[in-house]
């Protein structure tokens, strides 16, 4: 092991120690292991599979920590999923230091080819072997007898005792009406089959089976926490089997009077709770649902993390008496702007969010539209006169764009509202002309900008123009000229540019493929080397990300989104339907 | 308030309030075994492993947050943020990577959680969203892996990536 000499440094702040020095001081950091895996552990598991790949140090610490304090999974992804587990199977027997502590199984298709075998344990022997199976995900679409199936059964039959998590997004109704027959688990088991599980994550369609719910809360005597949105049709059972406290994610949306009783109770547990959707319209209850919320906040201010709630109801919350919700850090907004155009102000702008919400880094919004007579009932006449706030701690603004094709009042509201956002995420957009101008011009000091799943239907040009501030004749006069005379050409913009941002560094780009690559230009690309030689060449400390969705047709036409004249300037992502991005 | 006198490799003593020294399970641990009571003011602790400004850094950080709530449970299953630095420690830190390097060094030598947990975020934030070669690059890192087996690694770890 390299051993770091000790050097004075002059202050506490600045050094001016060598280079030598400086890699001689983190290469001895890294190599305390204790310590490299207190960086680690602080990653998430895509970061973490990057850093195995780093060197034979990192690969050994950030596996290391993958298998000990992250959730990390083997997928099966093929409609032949018995054989991808066998795959796995595989791989991990031969290799001693996979990361993976757990399996996510997509049972989708009953019509599928299946893997031969005589029995379970030669077709899957590490996996119902030495494999000690700490997480299980399961999306269980279709009824269907595979081995797969068999080796499910087996795992919760015989190696449960190793569970610690399980997370079901689906389960075919039969099954879920009696899991304790369908395995093969023994009555006198059925009280505790998952007698080790700590986590168990639903999401409603799952609750909805009240009989899979009672089953599996009998069979966690150590469940503490319980995720996926758990709404009024369940908290009975839930709370039936006192097991309210283990309830994280919670909609309370109280629309039916019968219900309320089964909040109140639930209430008065002093739930501890880490996301909350609370939804509500005014009636003469109000006051009671409102008791009850205050009550549940009170309980979760020192955990709640994540609060959903629409742009009207965010006024019965600033009137209520609750202490800062110092946890929260994202905020969903049903942000509906016929409020706002009704009333003539920025009624956000009364919310007094740096007390309600001092620590808030992330503010999502999405168009909620609110039954016409309520407005008037939620704010108070008075309201308008009343200071303007903003929010002082919010860096990162997500706006999901199809519910808002016209960005101008969206931008205007907003950079007042967040003028310390640095991180701006556009999803689903419409409209990418119009929202990439006004992205040049809201947050000066912006440092990332991304874009996904851009579906523009109205984009046939390229966006040129807009990135390089210029008239779309003069891109079309510059996408003439030879890529070496390009770079010597000193862009001179004559409206606002990308090249505006200073402090940008980051700019991440998805636009879908809409199959309409057939065009006639072979030069007709979404972004040419225009943008790339005149915008990403000139801001060496952006870096670009594109995700690329460029046709795979056997046409041979040339394909708009086929980006490769970029790549001196930008990396490239291979987009599959999920965000390709980490921030 | 009782005081003890910390002292660093370089020689400089800074008297402490012993409830902040404490914050430090490696000085907790030593005050214990020494027996040293309350009032033995005179009582010196040497820290060989630190200098005197990074040891100021540490005292600053430990003042700053010696009211502070133990904290949370953790939750193997929930992934961990490194977006909630609290604005004062993001200042605090504001410093170049020989400095964070060697707090970093000394909240383990002295065991302070929430220190280490820290600045280990900020430099996790640092990793964030980069290729192997770029982490690489950051830190100077050789890659001792044969082409073989980095393609080996990818392969495996396929398997895992969310799609």
């Amino acid at each position: 092991m390299e051993v770091y000499k000790k050097r004075r440094i002059d202050t506490p702040t600045e050094t001016t120690i060598s280079e030598a020095d400086l890699d001689s001081l983190v290469c001895y950091t890294f190599s305390i292991d204790l310590v490299l895996k207190e960086i680690l552990k602080q990653l998430p598991v895509k970061d973490l599979l990057t850093c195995s790949l780093v060197s034979k140090n990192w690969n050994y610490s950030s596996r290391s920590v993958l298998r000990e304090n992250k959730r990390c999974l083997a997928y099966t992804r093929r409609y032949d999923w018995c054989q991808d587990l066998r795959s796995i199977d595989r791989i991990m027997a031969q290799s001693q230091n996979l990361p993976i502590n757990g399996l996510s199984l997509s049972i989708k298709t009953s019509d599928h080819d299946c893997i031969a075998y005589s029995n379970l344990t030669e077709a899957f022997p590490f996996l119902l072997g030495a494999f000690k199976i700490k997480y299980l995900e399961i999306n269980w679409v279709d009824l269907m007898e595979c081995p797969g199936v068999e080796f499910l059964k087996t795992v919760f039959r015989s190696r449960a005792f190793y569970l610690k998590g399980l997370e079901i997004f689906k389960i075919p109704c039969p099954i879920a009406m009696n899991i304790t027959d369908f395995c093969g688990i023994e009555p006198e088991r059925k009280l505790s089959w998952l007698p080790n599980v700590t986590t168990l994550e639903l999401p409603y369609s799952v609750h909805a089976c009240k009989y899979f719910l009672d089953d599996l809360l009998q069979a966690t005597p150590k469940l503490k926490n319980l995720h996926g949105s758990i709404a009024f049709e369940t908290l009975d059972v839930i709370q039936r089997q006192k097991r309210g406290n283990a309830i994280k994610d919670f909609d309370y949306c109280p629309a039916d009077d019968a219900q309320i009783p089964h909040c109140l109770a639930f209430a008065e547990n002093h739930p501890k709770l880490r996301r909350l959707n609370f939804s509500a319209y005014l009636d003469e209850k109000m006051n009671l649902y409102l008791r009850i919320l205050e009550m549940i906040l009170d309980s979760s201010s020192d955990s709640l993390e994540e609060l959903d709630i629409s742009h009207w109801n965010l006024f019965l919350l600033n009137k209520l008496e609750i202490p800062p919700l110092k946890t929260v850090y994202i905020l969903r907004l049903g942000y509906c702007q016929a409020i706002d155009a009704q009333e003539g102000y920025s009624t956000l702008r009364k919310i007094n969010w740096d007390r309600l919400f001092p620590n808030l880094q992330v503010l999502e919004i999405f168009d909620e539209e609110v039954r016409e007579e309520g407005v008037k009932m939620y704010i108070d006449a008075d309201l308008m006169d009343s200071p303007d706030f903003w929010s002082s701690s919010v860096e990162k603004f997500i706006i999901l764009a199809s519910s808002y094709p016209r960005p101008e009042p969206i931008f205007e509201c907003f950079s007042q509202l967040l003028p310390n956002v640095k991180n701006v995420q556009i999803l689903s957009c419409p409209n990418i002309n119009s929202y990439l101008s006004l992205m040049w011009t809201t947050w000066k000091d912006i440092e990332c900008i991304t874009f996904y799943n851009t579906n523009d239907t109205e984009l046939n040009g390229s966006l040129d123009a807009v990135f390089c501030g210029i008239e779309e004749d003069m891109a079309e006069e510059l996408r003439k000229v030879h890529l070496k005379t390009l770079e010597l050409i000193q862009l001179k913009p004559t409206r606002p540019s990308m090249l505006d941002l200073k402090k940008l560094k980051r700019f991440q780009l998805d636009i879908l493929h809409r199959k309409t690559c057939d065009n006639t230009d072979k030069n007709n690309f979404i972004l040419s080397k225009v943008t790339g030689a005149l915008v990403f060449r000139n801001m060496p400390q952006v870096r670009v990300d594109i995700a690329r969705m460029d046709c795979k047709s056997s046409w041979n036409v040339p394909c708009r989104f086929k980006l490769d004249h970029l790549s001196p300037y930008a990396r490239f992502f291979f987009a599959t339907g999920w965000c390709p991005f980490t921030n | 308030m009782p005081v003890v006198r910390l002292q660093s490799v370089d020689g400089e003593v800074f008297p402490v309030d012993v409830e902040i020294a404490r914050m430090s399970f490696a000085i907790r641990n030593m005050l214990d075994d020494l027996g040293v009571q309350d009032n033995d003011a005179e009582e010196v602790i040497p820290l060989p492993n630190v200098t005197g400004p990074i040891l100021r850094k540490v005292i600053e950080w430990c003042t700053h947050h010696k009211d502070d709530p133990p904290p949370p449970e953790e939750d193997d299953t929930r992934e961990k943020r490194t977006d909630d630095i609290p604005a004062w420690d993001q200042e605090f830190l504001r410093v170049d990577q020989a400095v964070l390097f060697d707090i970093i060094l000394a909240a383990n030598y002295l065991d302070i959680k929430g220190l280490l947990d820290v600045t280990c975020k900020t430099v996790a934030n640092m990793i964030k969203g980069k290729t192997p070669e770029e982490i690489r690059k950051l830190f100077n890192i050789k890659n001792d892996f044969t082409p073989a087996e980095e393609e080996q690694i990818r392969k495996e770890n396929e398997w895992c990536e969310e799609k």
